[in-house]
Order: C-alpha cells, then sequence, then structure tokens
C-alpha cells in the first residue's frame, strides 16, 4: 500500500489554534504522526524576567486565554510560597470560586468544540449557551468574562458582597437546568458514541508513562488530580477527582461532562462556606530563592517554578503547561485510526497551543 | 531554598531510571543560565508530590538525554537546547532546533547574554 503525507493544519476547521501535524496515511488508515509546533511561541518566560515581580500576574493570565484566571493565580501562589506569605482565607476561597469558573467553561467550550467537531450543531449551541452563564458570573464577580485580573500576590483584589452571592446563585440555578438537560445527551446519544467510543485509545499504563496529565490521563482510569493534594482550599472543600476507566474520546468526553457538575458543585460550597474577613495582605520586600507551585487546570496539572534574587525582577520563571505534556499521549493515540476520525482525536486531549508554546 | 537532589550528570541516568521504576514520571526540567555554567532541574512528580534532580554542567560540556528512558522528556530537552542552547544530545525526536523557534528567530533567547 503506497504511503501518502500531508499536513493536518495549522489552519484547520477543528483546530482553534494553530499546530501542524504532519500525517503519514495508508488509504484511509493513519501510520504515522510528527507534530509541528511553534506557531504561536511569544517568549513569555522571558518576557517575565523583564517586568516587576507583581506586574507579571497580568502577563501569565496571557499564557492562555480560558484558563487565563488559574494561570495568574498559580504565579501569584509559587510567588507567595518564596515570600512565605500567607493570603487570607477569604482569599484561598475566591480563587476557588473563579478557578472552579474558569473550568466550567473551559470544559464547556471544549464540549461544544467536539460536537460541532462531529457536526452536532445543537448540541454545540446547547454547551455555549450555557457557558454563557458562567461567562455572566465572571462578568458581574470580576468585571472581566474571559482575563479575570482578580489574583494579586497576597491575595484578591475583588470581594463578593451578599447582593453579589445572590445574583451568582440565581445565574448558577438558571445554569443548572440547561446543564441537566444536556448531560444526558452527552451519556446516551448515539452520534456521540459513534464517533467517540473506541476512538484514539489511550492504555492506563501508557498514560502514566507517557506524561498524560488532566482529563487526558483521569479518562485512562487514574485518580491523579492536584486538587486532590488539598492546595488552597481544596482539602477543606473535600474534592474528590473524576475518573473514567475507558481511555477512549468517549471517556475523555465524560470526565469532562462531569467535571462540569463536580466544578459547579464546589461553587455552590464556596459561596455557603465563604469566611469572613480581608482579601488580601500587603506584600513587602522582594522574592529571593526558589519555589515550584502545582496547581489543576481544566487540562490538568500545571507547572509554575520560579527563582528570585532579591530584587523586583525574577531570575527565571518556568511555566509548563497541561497541553505541552498531553502532545506525545497523542502521538500514540493517533496511528492506526481512520482519517475521519484525526479531528475528533486531537480535540479530545482539549489543545490548547497558546498555553502549550507560551 | 527548593527540596533537591544534587547529582553529576553522570549519575543523572542512573538515578533516573531508579525513580521510573519506582513509578515517578518526568513533569518538567528547568534550565537556569549561571553565566559560565547551567543549572538544570529535573522535575518528576509521584503520587501528586515533586522530586527534584539539580545537575550543573558547563556551558558547552554535553549533556547526554534521558528521552531514550522516558520519551515524555524529548520535548522538554528539545525545548530547553532551543532557548538555552544547551548541549543536549541523542534526543528521541530531534526537532534540530525548530520545535519552538523559527530559523530567523534569536539564537538562545532565554540566556542572559542575550538581553541585549
Amino acid at each position: 500500500m503506497p504511503r501518502v503525507t500531508f499536513p493536518f493544519g495549522p489552519q484547520h476547521p477543528v483546530l482553534p489554534e494553530a499546530i501542524q501535524l504532519q500525517l503519514t496515511c495508508e488509504d484511509e488508515k493513519v501510520v504515522e504522526v510528527l507534530p509541528v509546533i511553534g506557531y504561536m511561541h511569544r517568549g513569555i518566560e522571558r518576557a517575565a524576567e523583564k517586568n516587576p515581580f507583581p506586574n507579571n500576574v497580568f502577563l501569565c493570565e496571557r499564557v492562555c486565554g480560558i484558563c487565563s484566571f488559574i494561570h495568574g493565580a498559580t504565579y501569584c501562589q509559587v510567588i507567595e510560597k518564596m515570600m512565605d506569605i500567607q493570603i487570607p482565607p477569604r482569599a484561598d476561597y475566591l480563587r476557588v470560586f473563579w478557578s472552579e469558573l474558569s473550568r466550567m467553561h473551559s470544559h464547556l467550550l471544549w464540549l461544544g468544540l467536539v460536537a460541532d467537531s462531529f457536526g452536532f450543531e445543537s448540541l454545540f449551541m446547547q454547551c455555549w449557551r450555557a457557558r454563557e452563564r458562567v461567562l455572566d458570573i465572571l462578568e458581574i464577580t470580576s468585571g472581566q468574562r474571559v482575563i479575570q485580573s482578580a489574583s494579586v500576590v497576597g491575595g484578591v483584589r475583588r470581594d463578593l458582597n451578599v447582593d453579589l452571592i445572590s445574583r451568582v446563585r440565581e445565574i448558577l440555578r438558571m445554569f443548572k437546568q440547561e446543564w441537566d438537560a444536556i448531560i444526558p445527551v452527552l451519556r446516551k446519544d448515539y452520534t456521540i458514541k459513534i464517533r467517540t467510543v473506541g476512538k484514539g485509545v489511550l492504555p492506563h499504563d501508557q498514560a502514566w508513562k507517557l506524561g498524560a496529565v488532566g482529563p487526558t490521563l483521569r479518562g485512562s482510569g487514574w485518580d491523579s488530580d492536584t486538587r486532590s493534594s488539598g492546595y488552597g482550599v481544596y482539602g477543606e472543600l473535600e474534592f474528590k477527582a473524576v475518573v473514567e476507566s475507558g481511555g477512549d474520546s468517549y471517556a475523555r468526553m465524560l470526565c469532562r461532562a462531569r467535571e462540569v457538575t463536580a466544578s459547579y458543585e464546589l461553587v455552590l460550597k464556596v459561596l455557603d462556606s465563604l469566611p469572613s474577613g480581608e482579601i488580601s495582605v500587603k506584600v513587602k520586600g522582594f522574592p529571593d530563592g526558589e519555589a515550584v507551585m502545582c496547581t489543576e487546570q481544566p487540562r490538568g496539572e500545571v507547572i509554575y517554578y520560579a527563582r528570585g534574587n532579591g530584587t523586583a525582577y525574577l531570575e527565571r520563571l518556568k511555566i509548563r503547561t497541561p497541553t505541552f505534556q498531553n502532545i506525545v499521549p497523542l502521538l500514540t493515540m493517533l496511528p492506526g485510526c481512520e482519517l475521519a476520525d484525526v479531528p475528533v482525536i486531537v480535540l479530545s486531549i482539549d489543545p490548547c497551543i497558546a498555553c502549550a508554546e507560551r | 531554598m527548593l527540596n533537591s537532589i544534587e547529582l553529576s550528570k553522570t549519575d543523572l541516568p542512573e538515578r533516573v531510571e531508579a525513580l521510573l521504576e519506582e513509578g515517578a514520571r518526568i513533569a518538567t526540567a528547568t534550565c537556569l543560565d549561571l553565566g559560565d555554567q547551567f543549572e538544570v532541574i529535573y522535575h518528576f512528580n509521584k503520587d501528586l508530590e515533586l522530586i527534584n534532580l539539580r545537575i550543573r554542567i558547563d556551558k558547552g560540556e554535553e549533556l547526554p538525554s534521558i528521552s531514550n528512558l522516558t520519551l515524555n522528556a524529548a520535548l522538554i530537552e528539545n525545548e530547553m537546547r532551543e532557548f538555552f542552547g544547551i548541549n543536549i544530545t541523542n534526543i528521541a525526536i530531534d526537532f534540530k532546533g525548530g520545535m519552538l523557534l523559527a530559523g530567523n528567530s534569536p539564537k538562545a533567547p532565554m540566556l542572559k547574554c542575550s538581553d541585549t
């Protein structure tokens, strides 16, 4: 059988961002894949050495337009760890509040995109309508829909008052009604199953060895979620990871869908148990030494390493994003699949190329 | 300071192999420009904990890739080589300096001397 090699991307209808996969096929079967990245590299780690350290929050939020809040918060956490800053409990709860809303809107965005990738237009619209509710909450609580800029080193810059909490609960009620109508479709629909079950299988042992993170790892049966370590106040909120065992695109989709519900419940828990008090502490001095912080983004574990030198400028900031980790597992999912399944399998890792390339 | 295990580059493969056998995996690696030397911290994770291996090598000195032990290190090492010009050899998937940077990009842009 003759082999044909051709590019998939960097511009492709299912790719929200630019990445190229050089696919080698025998007839309709994919036999080899080589990724070509670098279209979206922005030198963010280098830029972080040139800003005074408090300003890097805004830079780090721009690593990704979807999980922007968690990038900003993780940066703050690594600096706070290095400088031994204890933030007020209320700030910790508020960070979880915005983080989980970010996860909800990210997963809903992805669910819409994957529905669109196999032509399920009405599901795409339903998911994005539900996502609008979440964006509305982000807007009324932080002032911004996409880049919240709510975290600062030492805490958060926005607070929730009683009126705002009441409005958030009302929007969450509307969201829940819409979301409850979508879940059975995701679980049972024939079209979804035929396009995702058994597609892009990542075996249990390979998922760990190849470095998969987030729903890509948990969809292969691994109970591994950085939130389980209890950072911030996840320990107090009795967080439990969502795990699916199928290892295929369907399992990864179900994992994200269940995480939307889990995040919704965490947001309600935060509102129920939000402690009173200050939302930030004054930061004195400059970072010196080094620290690492791991948190859980919608796509998986993100790692921030920072080294300070006692000045306002960092010596080094290293950011390891989840999509960077999930590229190698993707290369093992694709060989052997049908060409028509490539878009769904690529989407099944929820690729965020802006994150991966920074 | 970060909890870490300091090693020589010759002890690195053996230590990495032992960590992999214990069920750890590489999470990422951080390279730092110290002037005449590079410092590389390999971050492994196991049970939601990080294990950090730290080595120092002179600039220009060869550092053998660990991607033959764990394929997942390949992209991480390609990135370090492109950003710092660190001489990592025998990477399992070798982008030959073109993974994130284009042909006309600045060379080794993360080096301190490239500030000007």
